[in-house]
């Protein structure tokens, strides 16, 4: 994605995209995982 | 119920020994945290899997049997556990498996294979104890090979490129794993589904479907991703275990980049010995896509959808399409949805309920 990101953007510009695209993912997932643990989905694949 | 949670908290003794540490104390570092993970989450699955390494080695290692008789015993000792264990799990469904056994399993005939076929480098016993308890892979693969291992423990060291690409990876994995999987999936789908009216039946049996498969698809997807990731933190370099498998225009290849870890062991060890004993390589997929079938469990149910997956590769190699954007993206349009309504075989516990949603799906009154 970082390389995607270099071939339309100066390379501050995209460092700066892509770290507040990890910090959005990070905050999805820590909220999800509270809610789903709160909603009793949060489950794993056991092989 | 395995938690990612202590899987990580396993890996960072692992993964700090691997800067740290020469490579003799990494190694020994690895397998004490892996060997601590096991007898955290499963004590029984430490003593199989123990058993089972330590029995392999010694076998193997042993002057006074033939190549021939040891590398039966072997096959024959790992297919008896394995198969014991998916036939009695295929009965009561409440029998635990031991972690990462059907894994494990592949990993042990891989190593006695490349031994008996001498194309194992003279190695330690802490390195091949290093490859089998591998803590990122342990629990859900990707199966990777003993020389490529062997050959990334020597060449480890410090690598910023592997640090970021391991930590991208792992964020991208768990993303799949409760983004799309559990919540876009699991949740919201399962929602809609239940809000669609009472006259779309065709819809719903249809979404249920997709829902089955793309949720296995994500979660595992997501598990190699964090798998992948982990090791790349430790700076070792696995297979991949996905490549974009719904983009696949055909169901061969579509074979050739879903769960490829997978795929590449029976490729190399059943389909290759198989199609050139018969000279014949139908007779080569389809033994593959039986044993692919009975690795996931031992029932009627996953042996017809062995030979759905071989169907649809036979009729795939026999139809060639032509370069039309149209027709590939139409292709890529048949394989997905082949795919999902062949899994419907496996997603429904009992026949009755298969065949009245093939009726549903097909429109059959």
């Amino acid at each position: 994605m970082y390389q995607f990101l270099l071939k339309y953007f100066e390379r501050k510009l995209a460092n700066l995209f892509i770290a507040i695209w990890y910090i959005v993912l990070v905050m999805i997932n820590l909220y999800l995982y509270v809610l789903l643990i709160d909603e009793g989905q949060f489950r794993y694949l056991v092989w | 119920m395995i938690n990612l949670l202590t899987v990580f908290l396993f890996c960072i003794p692992i993964i700090l020994a691997s800067y740290l540490v020469e490579k003799k104390y990494y190694l020994v570092i690895q397998i004490l945290a892996t060997t601590g993970y096991l007898g955290y989450q499963s004590p029984i699955s430490l003593i199989i899997l123990a058993v089972l390494t330590v029995g392999n080695y010694l076998i193997l290692h042993q002057n006074n049997l033939s190549g021939n008789l040891k590398l039966f015993i072997l096959v024959f000792i790992v297919f008896f556990v394995l198969l014991g264990f998916k036939f009695f799990i295929s009965i009561d469904k409440n029998i635990l498996l031991p972690i990462g056994i059907s894994y494990y399993s592949f990993k042990l005939i891989h190593y006695a294979l490349e031994y008996y076929k001498g194309k194992i480098a003279k190695t330690t016993f802490l390195e091949y104890l290093a490859y089998f308890f591998y803590l990122p892979v342990i629990l859900i693969g990707p199966i990777n090979r003993f020389n490529s291992f062997v050959n990334e423990i020597g060449k480890k060291r410090l690598n910023t490129d592997y640090l970021s690409a391991g930590l991208e990876r792992i964020l991208y994995g768990i993303s799949k794993i409760q983004i799309l999987a559990s919540y876009l999936i699991t949740m919201k789908l399962a929602q809609l589904i239940e809000i669609l009216p009472t006259q779309s039946v065709w819809l719903k049996t249809y979404l249920e479907s997709f829902k089955f498969v793309f949720n296995a698809f994500f979660m595992f997807s997501g598990y190699s991703d964090v798998a992948i990731g982990l090791s790349l933190l430790i700076g070792i370099r696995i297979n991949e275990n996905f490549n974009f498998p719904f983009h696949s225009t055909n169901m061969r290849e579509f074979w050739s980049r879903y769960h490829m870890s997978l795929s590449e062991f029976c490729k190399d060890y059943i389909y290759t010995p198989v199609a050139s004993y018969f000279r014949n390589p139908k007779v080569g997929i389809l033994l593959t896509m039986i044993v692919i079938a009975v690795w996931h469990e031992i029932s009627l149910r996953y042996i017809i959808w062995g030979l759905l997956q071989f169907i649809g590769i036979y009729f795939s190699t026999t139809i060639k399409i032509g370069n039309s954007l149209i027709l590939r993206n139409f292709c890529r349009f048949l394989v997905i949805n082949f795919f999902v309504f062949s899994c419907v075989v496996i997603s429904k516990d009992s026949f009755s309920e298969t065949i009245n949603t093939y009726k549903i799906l097909f429109f059959i009154k």
